[in-house]
């Protein structure tokens, strides 16, 4: 992967597959304490103790048409950029990710397009409850989807003008972190 | 710098958007209309899918063609990634591989809008691709 925005489509990708109904990802960066971590919630069908086991290994997949590599790979490019990666999960409740980086670490992936990826995901999962939060240093971006629904009130969030609505907002808010 | 926008501009286009636009939800009433999946595993995400995928959806949308975009996992043919299934209703699938944006601009005028095939078919024995992300 060449940028942080694509492990993250991939990751939540995970939490799609496991039947979330509601899926946040954090960003935290900050730079004076050298640290940006990336953070995914979700309430989807969870692991028991051995899956969450076997997690690092690469090729590890309960899901068919599926190669098990995105766990390992990000935990990868998280080691090599001083990080590393935490999951946590219960059976039947939801799981946690949590990788970690040194935010001016020479091999710290960029975040790249991640409207793109925010984009696509309410695209392809406009009935999930995606909830966005991206802070850097003191500034931060909430952008929930059930409070974007509540606003359409009927409307759905993947009309073509609302998703390009959402893309130039989201652009917006993130350039004014 | 202009006002960023918040969701209360969002709510002040609503009513217009609403009038102009049957409310259709197209994720649940995407039987009939033209169907495209486009492999999302890790490795497709690393060979430029999301691209690929959102390309896609913004085209079709400026172009006015209905159809619904989707995600799908690995094909099998992960040797040419980016790779998309295209449905159109009636037809068989079709596999393309290799779809970079040029490539995606090929498969909407051509082959979604005209029906004619366009070079990058993977063969494949008429089988769907079962949709494992549902
Ligand atoms: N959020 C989650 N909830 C439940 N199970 C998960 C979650 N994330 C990962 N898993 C389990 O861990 C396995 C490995 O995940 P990983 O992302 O490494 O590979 P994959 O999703 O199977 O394939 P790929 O990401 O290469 O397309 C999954 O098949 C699934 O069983
Ligand atoms: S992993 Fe991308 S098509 Fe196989
Ligand atoms: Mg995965």
């Amino acid at each position: 992967m060449k940028e942080l925005s694509l492990h993250i489509l991939d990751i939540a990708q995970n939490s799609v597959n496991a039947k979330a109904k509601t899926i946040s990802i954090t960003i935290d960066e900050q730079p004076d304490k050298n640290l940006l971590t990336i953070g995914f919630e979700d309430d989807g069908c969870g692991m028991d103790a051995s899956t969450l086991a076997r997690l690092n290994n690469p090729f590890f997949t309960t899901g068919n048409k599926k190669t098990g590599l995105g766990i390992p790979l990000l935990q990868q490019h998280a080691e090599a950029a001083g990080g590393e990666l935490r999951v946590a999960s219960q059976p039947g409740k939801g799981t946690q990710v949590l990788a970690s980086f040194e935010y001016h670490h020479i091999d710290r992936q960029p975040m790249g397009d991640i409207v793109g990826t925010w984009i696509g995901l309410i695209r392809s999962y406009p009935h999930i409850n995606w909830i966005y939060i991206h802070t850097k240093g003191a500034n931060r971006f909430v952008l929930d989807l059930s409070e974007v629904r509540e606003q359409l009130d009927g409307l759905p969030v993947n009309h073509p003008e609302v998703i390009q609505f959402l893309k130039s907002m989201m652009e917006e808010n993130l350039n004014e972190l | 710098m202009g006002k960023v926008k918040t969701l209360d501009d969002l709510r002040k286009m609503r009513e217009e958007l609403k009038s102009k636009t049957a409310l259709r939800d197209k994720s649940e009433h995407s039987e009939g209309m033209i169907q495209v999946k486009v492999a999302m595993a890790t490795c497709c995400i690393a060979s430029g899918s999301r691209e690929t995928m959102n390309y896609l959806a913004d085209e079709l949308d400026k172009r006015n063609i209905e159809a619904v975009v989707t995600q799908t996992g690995c094909m099998g043919y992960c040797y040419a990634e980016p790779t998309i299934e295209v449905t159109i209703p009636g037809k068989e699938p079709v596999i393309f591989g290799y779809v970079d944006e040029k490539k995606a601009d090929e498969i909407i005028e051509k082959y979604i809008r005209h029906g004619e095939l366009v070079e990058g078919i993977i063969p494949m024995n008429y089988k769907n691709i079962e949709d494992t992300t549902k």
